[in-house]
């Protein structure tokens, strides 16, 4: 597949959070705060909590207040550890860098595309930012496109052109689309890579982007998908960079 | 009028030297009430057990179980399974009753380093081996430097570093003093694995010149 341009989906993508276990998150919380004694019920009231919304991305994704007041007992100590303990535990999936490595060299513009309706504080802080950050991606990717906005890795600047649009319904490829047309790439020229079928992958294979789905982390089903893939590294054998 | 189920109001301890502590049941952690509720000793028969909540589940053998649970209950919510291979560490120490003291490890036990009780101990992988869907990871543990001694040169520095003497560590138990401590112990990288208290009187036993 020769392309000029790849993105990648964030949340069970690029990020795999099965080393976000209760036991290691509040067990760390609680020693950390001097009170392993709490742990338990720190776990058991989360578990409640995730029964309440049906589960922990919902939870996180909507009604993180209630994590703090009904988990943490709004205590700022212990809100702020989860915060970083959350971002600690999160992994890059399996032959990211190695993969990413190669697309850089073979000279394939690199984007993070995630559909993060919800700012989980200062754009640039949110949890996508931080988390390329911290693992040191940003070398690969300079610009994350969200509905909140195109956010500038280097300089915290964020273009609003993408704003309100989501993945879900397909807009924010169409503006992708456009964007990319104004650097002469055209979809079929360029690539995204996802774990989700209804918001990764269909949309934009409808928009005549070319599609990779990613099962590393979670088999979604079927999708519209052009190839799918379980490990980053097999990118290195099905991508090459197009000549102008 | 139906009567109210009771709830206790208070929980007391009182210890062989005469120490005596009380705290308010609704102030323990929920799980420890459920736990304490669950006890032969603090279960006391319902007023109106016709009017509570019951739940029963059977299992394929024919198997039954019964759970009261709490009159505010309305309506099922779901049921699912989690099946997920946990890694979970046995350390066990040999004790002279003949029945090792069993310490579970939670946090990431594959990562476990060295340990340190009689003497410090490097913990490197030896071998796995696999029954069914269950792996059993074996270690060696080969005699290391001291970790308690590199903790208390650790712990001298630190109380240096706060300005304060190894007396201010005995015997307080004010917010303040416990604050100092949390302070000391991080600069140790050192938290309480299960209760507070064994990292407060470590700091003691490790302030203390033997």
């Amino acid at each position: 597949m020769e392309v000029k341009w790849c993105g990648f989906d964030y949340g069970q993508c690029i990020m795999e959070p099965g080393g976000l276990r209760n036991p290691r998150v509040f067990g760390d919380i609680y020693k950390e705060l001097g009170k392993p004694e709490l742990i338990r019920d720190k776990i058991f009231k989360y578990r409640t909590l995730k029964e309440k919304y049906g589960s922990y991305g919902r939870i996180k994704e909507g009604h993180r207040d209630e994590i703090y007041s009904f988990v943490l007992d709004n205590d700022p100590a212990a809100i702020e550890l989860f915060s970083r303990k959350e971002q600690e535990l999160l992994r890059m999936g399996a032959g990211l860098e190695e993969a990413l490595s190669y697309l850089q060299a073979q000279g394939i513009e690199l984007q993070v595309v995630s559909e993060m309706k919800k700012t989980l504080g200062p754009v640039g802080t949110d949890i996508v930012s931080r988390f390329l950050k911290n693992h040191g991606l940003v070398i690969y990717f300079k610009e994350l496109v969200t509905p909140q906005g195109k956010i500038n890795l280097v300089d915290d600047s964020v273009d609003l052109k993408y704003l309100g649009h989501t993945k879900e319904n397909g807009t924010l490829y169409d503006i992708l689309a456009q964007e990319l047309g104004e650097k002469g790439i055209s979809p079929g020229e360029a690539v995204l890579v996802g774990d989700k079928p209804e918001t990764d992958i269909n949309p934009p294979h409808d928009r005549g982007f070319k599609t990779i789905q990613y099962t590393g982390f979670i088999d979604l089903g079927q999708s519209k998908a052009d190839i799918r893939i379980s490990s980053f590294t097999e990118l290195k054998t099905i991508l090459k960079k197009k000549d102008a | 009028m139906a009567q109210q189920k009771s709830l206790p109001k208070t929980l007391t301890l009182t210890f062989d030297n005469g120490f005596k502590t009380e705290i308010p049941f609704d102030r323990l952690p929920v799980t420890l009430q459920s736990d304490l509720l669950c006890q032969p000793f603090a279960s006391l028969n319902s007023p109106a057990p016709e009017k509570e909540k019951y739940l029963v589940l059977e299992w394929k053998d024919g198997w039954r179980e019964v759970f009261e649970v709490s009159q505010e209950c309305t309506e099922v919510n779901r049921y699912y399974v989690i099946t997920r291979p946990e890694d979970s560490g046995r350390l066990s120490i040999r004790k002279g009753d003949g029945y090792p003291e069993l310490i579970e490890v939670g946090r990431d036990p594959l990562s476990l380093k060295r340990l340190a009780f009689s003497e410090t101990l490097n913990v490197n992988p030896a071998k796995s081996s696999r029954e069914g869907n269950k792996i059993d990871h074996h270690f060696t543990l080969e005699k290391g430097p001291d970790l308690f001694s590199e903790l208390k040169t650790a712990l001298r520095l630190a109380l240096g570093s706060e300005g304060v003497t190894a007396q201010v560590l005995r015997g307080s138990a004010d917010a303040d003093s416990i604050d100092l401590c949390m302070r000391l112990a991080g600069r140790l990288n050192l938290r309480a694995g299960r209760r507070r208290q064994d990292l407060l009187d470590f700091l003691v036993y490790l302030a203390t010149d033997k």
